[in-house]
């Protein structure tokens, strides 16, 4: 049986790009690796942001309907799940510095949901409206052709193929779809990270509505450990604490160090790891042109850091758009393509703001972060989630007055003026 | 499904099948040189020969480029075909005295006589291309051909100089009918372990196994595998026997997929075991053991 449409991956954006597909009378194949999408184990911060603009559209989230507003791309999802509102991010330097984030009336700027609930919400839609959903089923690798693409399938160790005339990819940050199509043969690539996450209860000073990170040495890691809102159904019991590492650098590792040795160690003497994920993250430069014959490439899979769940839900809208264009003899993969390199900030100099921002160990000695962080005391910066707004808010106020930096600590203006001229490629 | 005879016995052929396939699988002999399981056929040497007669007309075809159809007669050791072989294997005699499978041919079909020598270069060589066939069909090289012609005919690199597609992969080696086709492993060169092939003047660095040391086949052959089937660049670093299937260790592993997000050939999977117990599990039968998934885990759950 030939299918109009095959995506790979139930995500956010694999389930929307299959509901909007189904919606418009194709017949949909979701092929899934995991049997139950709705227990996630996968780790992932799981927040709905509300910054203006973020990734081309201004989210909104109406509490009483049940529903998560899209603005600027114009749908609607129902989610019925559990929310807990984040009004306050902090950056720790070693000595406790803080930058400080917030709106002046503690409005929250991000709300911690429950990604499993909004996948069984797509789902059950998705199934509603005809769509054929092939879980426990692994898809690694394929092959386009002007009639159509076939799909070499995986099932509990035997080996299918599936036929579709368009193919969606969206299989996340790790695309072994698009890596197998050839899609990452022209990217960037930066290496992977490790990451495990720890829901622990009985945490000291932990506040559901913040959202922690701390930089230094001190702490163990040059990535910043985190520490936000658990679970949901856990929110004022559980913390979730984040490592990041890499192969030489275990985070399991970082994360003994952290709450066992560093000078946080107190927060944590009598709490208890009550849940733990994990995630791999490889990280390409960001796909220009993620279009090919019958296949297009979504959400995470094209993308330079995680595109979120909006910006899933907003790839998938619009990825079955143009599907349905295609298959109507329209240009639908260049309109896609235009959509997405004005929308996600990662596709212009936003990236550089990323990388660049948060390379402050090892660049910088931890004395040197003290001394920078010192610099953003007193201020409360606007309340942002957004990864590139985030390091621009911070760096514009450490940059205030840069002819004080150069006077007291020459050697640090050296250090920001070298990290500023880097291009991609160096600090890569 | 078409019906043919062979020699008076009904046989079963699919459609497109070679008449010379449809005798194989019906346990009747017909002698060949030039034909090989993996390549296309030929119909080089024309040893295989056959009568086929079709509406009432009778006529002689090699039955490796034959296919099967409804109705055939075919007739493989007609007096006419064992005359017409006879007169190939005397030809071929003429050009490769010295080759062991010629030599048994010619006595199979009682040829006392060797017939007048033909010299020139390369007279092993019975022009057979399955060395030229293998490196481009299978390989996908394209590095040797056959070059000049008539009498002269040889399989040679380009130009009679180094062959720059080669990748020393051996192909041309093994299916060799003669062994006129030579490969050398030297183990101790200044520059480390190399594989020679003297025939097409190509040399090439042998990769050695990082866990064993033994090298175990030319780097250009493992970059191009590796290249074509988009694998990772640690793919190859061991040799076959030191390749051991990854073990998950499912206490530690907390099922976030990482590993079967990574592997190459769909081996890895999760095993749902209800509820947050999600655990991953390797097939075996599709893991070919390059450990790309090791690195991969948060929790070095692989070994």
């Amino acid at each position: 049986m030939v299918y109009d449409l095959a995506i790979v991956g139930a995500g956010p954006t694999g389930l929307h790009a299959a509901k909007w597909s189904a919606k418009k009378g194709l017949k949909v194949i979701l092929i899934e690796k995991r049997k139950d999408i709705s227990k996630v184990t996968r780790y992932c911060s799981e927040h709905i942001i509300l910054d203006e603009g973020y990734n081309g559209d201004t989210v909104k989230i109406d509490i009483e309907k049940g529903k998560i507003i899209s603005t600027a791309n114009g749908y609607e999802v129902d989610y019925k799940g559990g929310l807990c509102p984040v009004t306050d991010k902090y950056y720790y330097s070693p000595s406790r510095h803080a930058i400080h984030f917030a709106w002046p009336d503690k409005r929250p700027f991000a709300y911690k949901y429950d990604k499993g609930e909004l996948l069984r919400g797509l789902l059950e839609e998705c199934l509603k409206l005809g769509v054929t959903f092939q879980n426990e089923t692994t898809a690694y690798d394929g092959k386009d052709s002007p009639e159509g693409v076939e799909l070499k399938c995986v099932s509990k160790g035997k080996k299918f193929r599936l036929s579709a005339k368009k193919l969606i990819i969206c299989d996340g940050c790790n695309t072994r779809m698009g890596q197998a199509m050839g899609f990452n043969r022209d990217r960037g690539y930066m290496g992977f990270a490790l990451c495990e996450a720890f829901y622990m209860s009985g945490v000291k000073d932990y506040n559901p509505s913040e959202w922690k990170g701390w930089w230094g040495r001190v702490y163990g890691s040059n990535l910043a450990p985190l520490m936000g809102t658990g679970p949901a159904g856990h929110f004022e019991e559980w913390a979730d604490v984040i490592m990041l590492g890499s192969p030489k650098d275990m985070p399991e590792k970082v994360f003994e160090f952290f709450t066992q040795k560093s000078p946080l160690a107190f927060m944590f003497e009598s709490a208890k790891v009550e849940e733990k994920y994990s995630c791999t993250v490889k990280a390409f430069t960001p796909l220009k042109t993620p279009s090919r014959g019958n296949v297009l490439v979504v959400g995470d899979s094209a993308a330079f850091i995680e595109v979120q769940a909006q910006g899933g839900l907003s790839c998938g809208f619009r990825a079955a758009e143009a599907i349905a264009k295609e298959l109507n003899g329209e240009k639908g993969f260049a309109e896609y393509t235009n959509w997405w390199l004005k929308s996600f900030e990662f596709n212009s100099e936003g990236m550089m703001r990323v990388t660049q921002g948060y390379a402050l160990i090892p660049t910088y000695e931890d004395d040197e972060v003290d001394y920078l962080f010192s610099l953003c005391e007193g201020v409360t910066l606007p309340g942002t989630w957004s990864q590139y707004n985030s390091p621009k808010y911070m760096w514009d106020t450490i940059l205030r007055d840069p002819e004080k930096i150069k006077r007291e600590r020459p050697a640090v203006f050296e250090k920001i003026k070298k990290v500023r001229s880097m291009s991609l490629g160096e600090s890569i | 499904m078409v019906k043919m005879k062979i020699n008076g016995k009904v046989v079963k052929a699919e459609e497109g099948q070679s008449v010379l396939d449809t005798a194989k699988a019906n346990g009747i002999l017909i002698p060949t040189l030039c034909s090989q399981d993996a390549l296309k056929p030929y119909g080089a040497c024309r040893l295989c020969i056959v009568e086929i007669a079709k509406n009432g007309r009778t006529t002689v075809e090699t039955s490796c480029t034959y296919p099967a159809e409804e109705g055939l007669e075919v007739k493989t050791d007609t007096p006419r075909i064992l005359e017409g072989r006879k007169m190939v294997i005397e030809l071929l005699l003429a050009r490769c005295p010295s080759v062991p499978s010629i030599k048994k041919l010619a006595q199979e079909y009682g040829i006392k006589d060797c017939p007048p020598q033909i010299k020139k270069e390369n007279d092993e060589c019975i022009l057979c291309g399955l060395c030229v066939r293998a490196c481009n069909e299978v390989v996908k090289a394209g590095a040797i051909q056959f070059a000049k012609s008539g009498l002269y005919k040889i399989v040679d690199s380009p130009f009679h100089r180094t062959a720059e597609d080669c990748i020393a992969c051996g192909a041309c080696v093994f299916i060799c009918p003669t062994g006129v086709i030579k490969k050398k492993d030297e183990q101790q060169t200044p520059s480390g372990p190399k594989r020679l092939i003297e025939n097409w003047q190509v040399e090439h660095k042998l990769r050695e196994c990082k866990k064993c040391g033994n090298p175990f086949a030319p780097e250009p052959h493992l970059e191009k595998v590796r290249q074509e089937k988009n694998l990772p660049g640690e793919f190859f670093n061991l040799c076959q026997s030191c390749r051991q299937y990854p073990v998950v260790d499912e206490d530690k592993c907390l099922g976030c997929g990482g590993c079967m997000e990574n592997c190459p050939l769909g081996a890895m999977e999760l095993d749902d075991k209800g509820g947050y117990d999600k655990k991953a599990h390797l097939y075996t039968q599709n893991c070919t053991a390059c450990h790309s998934c090791e690195p991969i885990c948060p929790v070095q759950a692989i070994s």
